[in-house]
């Protein structure tokens, strides 16, 4: 019956070989989650059930560690701050949004600029400015009232100028999405504003709200560097964990508040991916933008609650800048470039280029290993499962605190008869380091971006016999060179701002910008750390500008494809 | 008659819902057939099974001689068309076509010929250097047709590959379809939801209903001689009535006894009668005649040059569909009035009710 005539030799037996190098490929990411992210956070779990000579003492260091008031305290001082953090910058960040996205307000690109801006300059910057503003010799001390900056109301502040432009960059984007032909409906069923907004904008942008809370609750409850800055003697965990084993070498206790702190951001965590899967993939960019009609007196409003914050923000943006000029705040007022001298033992010109040359590296290096991995789960025909673990492990350093990986990874790198112990105090272990601290965002932007292109396009690849590898260069790096720039710049900006995870890696020849300000903030020379702080923040202005042109610059040359011109 | 494609006892299910629920087929060289049925049937699962895109729980596909159940897409010989086109948007339509063969390695001269022989196949010429987005729908849909043919695959496999443009360029594109079969002589399977498509263009049609074959035959067979009453109303949007046997060659539906030449199914029981729109006419003068039904008109829509007449009458609730040509009509029924249909014995199909 099947007596084939028909030319057999075209069904070729040959093997498989984009089924292999999948295979190797996802196989090669598995060991590099291994090495990167499980067995650091292995470690510091273990360590915390050790002595100092590596025996086990079972609870011991935890029991250490809850009969110590002061220690118990920064548990409730961390969630405090994080929370009322997260409910000012919130409501804050719901009001921008919704004046960018849902008025007629007038200069909103203006104000769209604007509330990205503060995302250039380090967190460390911003708290030296509101030391400038409202410190010991603060020109506005008097608003606060007798309260000091230095703790909580100092970290509260700061923290919300830092983390403010993420909920209104979050916030927008779930508001541009909502579909006009909502308001419409409302509009025909004789809502009025406060149903139209109880039953249309609120629901639209639920899932928003979380996700942006708990990325914000995560955020700063595991930022270290703003609190040492400007905490005072308010004990945060991020803190104390720098203290133990910076200040008294005791890993132990660093391990215990550790896991104190990897607790609640795992929680907070878990919740979003539970909410997130709930909602599914629903949003699609199909539903018709929403143009407001004028009203003067919501749009005067909203474009006065604009001023006023961007007005704080430029506030604290120019102060970071004056810190840094001012001869000596706030006694003789006039500008001197001095504090770049730097003339600190360990401190120099040099954290400088080396900050440079590691937000490179990352940024190169994270870039490509984001982009393939995000392209590995997200487009072959084959192998769902081992697919789904490799996002799985992506997903993690979202939850885990820099300050923890950090300590994991120099627990590894220390680990006697480690073979990868040469790589202590070198730029490549901060560059490994941080990729795999920021993986997440990254992994998930390049996601989004292949998923906006036809599914269909490995099934005709395939078809057409063209290897997996490509139809890769040839046709999916092409239409995502937009997504890699943003993930490009993005991990550049945070790998010249970061300090978390470093602080434990560095070496002599390998000390950075960001590491710099600490250290120059903490025997007392505010201006130099300004100082060091604002060559950042240039650097940063440099590159997002650089990245406009270049962006400009590329897509019109090689992207022709994307206009529609008439057929 | 040489399989070239043998689908045996396939079976797929996704969780609890079997999408292919034991589907057998043979599809011989050079032919083209149409998996038609409802959303949700299993017609595309079949075809991505058939393609490698999915892979089978249990069966075996066997092409040209050589079983690939278990092999990746990237080995199988098929070329493949989607709704929605999966053109490469950075490649010019040039470079789309030539992309299969780029990858077969052949040289810049070979692939030019070939590239320029397919331009002209679906009538593209002048249109090389454009990119996807400068083309119409209809247009891109004929460069995803010439990049599946470009490397020659042993096996066409289009799916749904009009159901994204509009009616015109729909019934357009139908034709070059037929056209290009016709020149290339390729086998094909094409999925659709479109009876319409699927009778004008396929050699063979297989109406699918939840993971099953229904029916599987030549367009006119499927539409005369639908094998159930899933077919029936389907392929022909027969009347179906709930029905009993009554004597030799005799029917019941409701209150009303009818003659029905055909043969009655052997199951005992119950019985399910079905009958076309156009089978039935008007019968003003012989309201008493044999099978002869009265109802009263319900509604009307115009559809062109029939009118479709919806009917109550005493067959059974859902209302008789009729439909009446304009042309020589010697009466128009109107809304409300009381009219008569003739249903000839012959057109009475019957089947087992379940």
């Amino acid at each position: 019956m099947t007596n084939v005539t028909a030319n057999p030799a075209r069904v070729r037996l040959r093997s498989d070989r984009d089924g292999m190098l999948l295979v190797a490929l996802l196989c090669a990411y598995g060991l590099f989650f291994l090495l990167t992210v499980i067995v650091p956070l292995g470690l510091i779990l273990m360590r915390s059930f050790q002595d100092r000579n590596g025996n086990f003492v079972g609870l011991l260091n935890w029991q250490a560690y809850f009969s110590s008031a002061s220690l118990v305290s920064s548990f409730g001082h961390s969630l405090l701050v994080a929370t009322v953090t997260t409910v000012i910058v919130l409501f804050l960040g719901f009001a921008y949004a919704y004046a960018l996205c849902r008025t007629r307000m007038p200069w909103r690109p203006f104000f769209k600029i604007m509330a990205m801006a503060p995302l250039l300059m380090p967190g460390l910057l911003k708290a030296i400015a509101l030391i400038y503003w409202f410190g010991n010799q603060g020109v506005l001390k008097d608003a606060l009232m007798g309260a000091s900056i230095y703790g909580p109301i100092g970290i509260v502040m700061a923290s919300t100028i830092w983390t403010l432009p993420h909920a209104i960059l979050v916030l927008s984007a779930a508001m541009m999405l909502s579909d006009a032909r909502l308001f419409e409906a409302a509009a025909c069923l004789r809502a009025g504003p406060l149903r139209t907004f109880l039953t249309v904008t609120l629901p639209g942008v639920r899932y928003g709200l979380i996700s942006t809370g708990i990325f914000i609750f995560i955020r700063v409850l595991t930022d270290f560097s703003i609190p040492k800055v400007i905490g005072g003697n308010y004990n945060v965990l991020a803190t104390d964990i720098y203290k133990e084993v910076v200040g008294q070498q005791n890993f132990e206790m660093g391990a215990v508040v550790s896991i104190m702190l990897l607790a609640p951001a795992l929680i907070a965590f878990l919740i979003d991916r539970v909410v997130a899967d709930g909602k599914g993939e629903g949003m699609t960019a199909r539903s018709v933008p929403h143009e407001p009609k004028p009203s003067r007196i919501r749009d005067m409003t909203y474009f006065a609650y604009c001023a006023v914050i961007t007005i704080i923000m430029l506030a604290v943006i120019l102060m970071g800048q004056l810190a840094a000029l001012f001869r000596f705040w706030p006694y003789n007022l006039s500008l001197t470039l001095d504090h770049y001298a730097f003339d600190m033992q360990g401190v120099g010109w040099e954290n400088f280029w080396n900050s440079l040359v590691l937000s490179v590296f990352v940024a190169t290096f994270g870039s490509i290993l984001t982009f393939v991995s995000a392209y590995l789960v997200e487009k072959p025909l084959d192998h769902k499962g081992l697919r789904g673990a490799i996002h799985a492990v992506a997903l993690m350093p979202m939850a885990i605190p820099g300050l923890v990986l950090g300590l994991g990874y120099l627990l590894f790198i220390n680990a006697p008869g480690n073979p990868l112990g040469f790589l202590y105090g070198t730029i490549s272990i901060l560059v490994i380091n941080t990729i795999s601290h920021y993986y997440t965002v990254p992994h998930l932007t390049a996601r989004t971006a292949l998923r906006q292109i036809d599914r269909e396009f490995e099934a005709v690849a395939a078809s057409l016999k063209m290897p997996l590898w490509r139809n890769f260069f040839r046709v999916t790096v092409p239409i995502c060179v937009p997504a890699i720039l943003d993930v490009w710049v993005y991990l550049f900006l945070s790998a010249m701002t970061t300090v978390s995870g470093l602080i434990f890696l560095y070496g002599i020849h390998s000390s950075l910008a960001s590491l710099a300000v600490v250290h120059l903030d903490e025997s007392g020379r505010l201006a130099s750390a300004a100082a060091m702080g604002t060559l950042i923040l240039y650097a940063c202005v440099a590159v997002r500008l650089l990245h406009v042109l270049v962006a400009r610059h590329i897509i019109g040359k090689t992207q022709k494809w994307r206009s529609q011109g008439n057929g | 008659m040489n399989a070239y494609l043998t689908v045996s006892d396939a079976r797929k299910s996704f969780g609890a819902f079997a999408a292919l629920d034991g589907i057998a087929l043979d599809i011989v060289e050079g032919e083209f057939i149409c998996f038609l049925g409802p959303s949700g049937c299993g017609k595309t699962t079949l075809l991505r099974c058939i393609a490698g895109l999915e892979s089978i729980d249990a069966g075996r596909i066997v092409q040209a001689g050589v079983d690939i159940t278990q092999l990746p897409p990237s080995v199988r010989d098929f070329g493949i068309v989607f709704q929605s086109y999966a053109l490469f948007p950075n490649l010019s339509i040039y470079d789309n076509i030539a992309y299969g063969l780029v990858a077969q390695g052949q040289s810049r001269s070979v692939i030019a010929e070939r590239v320029a022989e397919l331009v002209a196949l679906v009538g593209l010429r002048g249109q090389e250097a454009k990119y996807p987005a400068q083309l119409s729908g209809g247009q891109q849909q004929r460069v995803a047709l010439a990049r599946a043919l470009a490397p020659m695959p042993g096996l066409l496999l289009l799916d749904e590959p009009l159901s994204a443009l509009d009616a015109k360029v729909r019934t357009h594109l139908r034709r070059e379809l037929r056209d290009v079969h016709r020149k290339v002589g390729l086998t094909t399977i094409m999925v659709t939801h479109d009876r319409e498509e699927a009778l004008t263009l396929a050699d063979r049609i297989a109406v699918m209903n939840a993971g099953r074959i229904e029916q599987i035959g030549a367009p006119s067979e499927i539409y005369n001689e639908p094998a159930t009453p899933f077919v029936a109303d389907f392929i022909a949007a027969m009347n179906l009535y709930e029905g009993e046997r009554a004597g030799e060659g005799r029917i019941r539906c409701g209150s009303v006894e009818l003659g029905a030449s055909r043969a009655l199914p052997a199951s005992p029981g119950k019985l399910l009668c079905g009958f076309k729109p156009e089978d039935a006419s008007l019968a003003m003068d012989a309201p008493d005649g044999e099978n002869v039904v009265s109802g009263q008109v319900a509604d009307i829509e115009n559809i062109g040059s029939l009118m479709r007449v919806y009917l109550a009458t005493p067959l059974g609730a859902t209302d008789v569909r009729v439909d009446l040509p304009f042309a020589g009509a010697k009466t128009i029924p109107k809304l409300g009035e009381q009219i008569s249909i003739r249903i000839p014995p012959d057109k009475i199909l019957l089947y087992g009710a379940a």
